[in-house]
């Protein structure tokens, strides 16, 4: 049974579209992210399940109530800001127990919840300092413990990562995953860092201007986007071209190399130009001294023209017939990756290919 | 080199402080002289005895407590109301109505242009007919001269607390208050304003030295010298040595005040965060 319901969700500024059409279906601890760029809609939408905005159209449903109109403060929804917004005049216990408080709980079982709280952000030791004498992570950690600790029924979190550095945003990204699993919390994420969305969410919501561009889980979305901003959004994709070989064919021509598709061109003329895309990782580098092997596969000879070495992972930017390529193939400690200005193939499965058109 | 490190901007710094201080401490230190010199050739504190035992009569206090202590009981009153009223609006407008906020100063120094004379004038015009007659009451009159010391203290208090919400990020504050179930009233009460507890002193101080020292406003309403402000403009038409006596308690009745709002402030922040143990 759905959980949280945002049916048809519209919000205008003046004349201006903050979101149009919103419709997603939660069900009970599931976490989904809203992916987007900046202006997409994805912290409105957000901030109209907390409360902070009121939709000009449509309905939010919780737990089979409609709170729509609802004040934020009787939504039973916890919310975690990127800029932490922490009490400053409170300690860590105070501000982890300061939601506890409202709700009128007897003080010793807010000392017992509290103390809890600080157990499962690890920070026992630290009840009794202010946020000024924490630093952002443990800020952070302490908002997510005031946010979940009045057990409430939805927990928003806001970019909340985006204020804090690379290595502390990897490991608090796990803590939130674990928490919300642990508690089974039913949980919106909104980010514009694909791999935060993709590493933490059983679902992702793409936002654009405002629209759902695709809901799916991270594999869908990244596997079989459903628009052509969802593709380039997520992830980083190759566009190639190529002219058709023949009328409603699946093969294209580019520059002397035949490269066939998954699917045929229906509807297309022989000569059309075709566009295709392809993610860096499903190109495979080759040394040219290597036959094609296998029949099953495309070959395309590129230049290389930089490339990157990331540790597990050997970014390289080629050029196929003046366009340029990004690859990504894992570091092979017995096999250095080649230098700038060698000539390489590049193998790629037929299905790894995605029509532009199609998408 | 710094400007810290550059010995003549330091020299100059430190004979700017000290011109200012002098400034401030002089008139202070020969005001007290004087009023040490009620005894010919004598340094003595009579003038303070005076003014702590004259009685206007063999039955009533000494003037100088009941005054004093009129104008002290104005002036929190005054406090409370500026602050109840002040601080709400203030945080609306920074909060929700950042587009009015240009009305709002300019309505906020208003107070500059209206004379105290004007504003008692216009209370008296206004108020001691029906169907608002106020001052036929000593608790009408007192609430009329609360209202015009508000009105009076506007300008500082809202700068005070203006400048004070715009330190805190009060948007992201009272939205992470509201998620955790608290009302306008609890957001205010616990979480806005144990952060303005600088801007609120200051203000709180600025109003208490204006009231307590008010004479335009205070005169016209309780002609009776009841106001300590009527009070030391009536002994400095009578007397020589205890308005300068006077003086000098005023002065140490603010700083005690100083001190003891900010020991008030310190200590409800301690209570705040022993709440949960």
């Amino acid at each position: 049974m759905d959980f949280l319901i945002l049916n048809d969700l519209r919000k205008l500024y003046g004349s201006a579209v903050a979101v149009e059409q919103f419709d997603l279906r939660m069900s009970r601890g599931e976490f989904v992210s809203f992916l987007g760029p900046s202006g997409s809609g994805k912290t409105t939408t957000m901030r109209m399940v907390a409360g902070f905005e009121n939709p000009d159209r449509g309905t939010i449903v919780l737990d089979g109530m409609d709170i729509t109109n609802l004040q934020p403060n009787k939504r039973k929804v916890g919310m975690v800001f990127q800029s932490y917004a922490l009490f400053p005049h409170l300690t860590v216990r105070d501000n982890i127990g300061f939601g506890l408080m409202l709700s009128k709980m007897p003080k010793a079982e807010i000392g017992k919840r509290v103390d809890e709280m600080l157990g499962l952000i690890q920070m026992t030791e630290l009840g009794q300092r202010f946020p000024s004498q924490l630093s952002g992570g443990q800020q952070q950690r302490v908002a997510l413990a005031r946010a979940i600790a009045p057990r409430p029924q939805v927990l928003l979190l806001d970019e909340p990562l985006s204020a804090l550095d690379a290595k502390i945003r990897v490991g608090l990204r796990a803590e939130i995953r674990a928490i919300q699993q642990a508690l089974g919390i039913t949980t919106i994420y909104v980010t514009h860092d694909q791999e935060e969305a993709m590493s933490l969410s059983d679902r992702v919501v793409v936002m654009s201007h405002g629209r759902v561009e695709q809901v799916g889980t991270p594999y869908a979305i990244y596997n079989t986007p459903a628009t052509t901003f969802v593709a380039g959004f997520v992830g980083t994709l190759n566009v190639l071209q190529g002219t058709l070989t023949q009328t409603g064919g699946d093969t294209l021509r580019i520059g002397s190399t035949n490269v066939r598709l998954a699917t045929k061109m229906e509807g297309r003329k022989a000569d059309s130009l075709i566009k295709f895309q392809l993610r860096p990782e499903a190109i495979t580098p080759h040394p040219v001294t290597d036959l094609p092997g296998n029949p099953a596969l495309n070959y395309l000879n590129a230049r290389v023209e930089g490339v990157t070495f990331l540790g597990a992972v050997v970014r390289m930017r080629v050029n196929v017939n003046d366009s340029p390529l990004s690859v990504d193939t894992f570091n092979n400690p017995r096999m250095p990756p080649p230098q700038k200005g060698d000539t390489v193939q590049l193998a790629f499965d037929p299905g790894a290919c995605m029509s532009v058109a199609a998408v | 080199m710094s400007s810290k490190n550059n010995p003549i901007t330091y020299w100059v710094a430190v004979a700017i402080v000290t011109i200012c201080a002098l400034y401030l401490i002089v008139p202070l230190l020969t005001q007290f002289d004087f009023s040490l010199r009620m005894k010919r050739d004598v340094l003595s504190l009579d003038a303070y005895v005076s003014v702590f035992t004259t009685k206007p009569n063999a039955v009533d206090p000494p003037k100088f407590y009941t005054s004093l202590l009129f104008s002290a009981g104005m002036a929190v009153l005054t406090i409370a109301f500026s602050l109840l009223v002040i601080v709400p609006t203030t945080f609306w407008v920074n909060y929700r109505l950042p587009k009015f906020k240009p009305v709002m100063d300019l309505f906020s120094v208003m107070p500059f242009a209206i004379p105290g004379i004007v504003l008692a004038f216009g209370y008296l015009r206004t108020y001691t007919s029906p169907p608002l007659a106020l001052t036929n009451t000593d608790a009408g009159t007192a609430f009329l001269l609360v209202g015009g010391y508000t009105v009076g203290v506007m300008p500082y208090v809202y700068r005070s607390v203006d400048t004070g919400l715009r330190a805190i990020d009060i948007r992201t504050l009272t939205e992470a208050a509201r998620s955790l179930g608290a009302g306008w009233a609890t957001v205010i009460w616990k979480v806005i304003m144990p952060n303005l507890r600088a801007a609120v002193i200051s203000a709180s101080l600025i109003t208490f030295a204006v009231a307590v020292g008010e004479y335009t406003l205070a005169n016209f309403l309780f002609p009776d010298e009841r106001a300590f402000g009527s009070y030391i403009a009536a002994i400095g038409r009578n007397r020589i040595f205890e308005p300068a006596a006077l003086t000098i308690i005023s002065y140490l009745l603010v700083w005690a005040c100083v001190l003891a709002v900010q020991r008030i402030g310190r200590g409800s922040t301690q209570t705040q965060t022993a709440v949960i143990r």
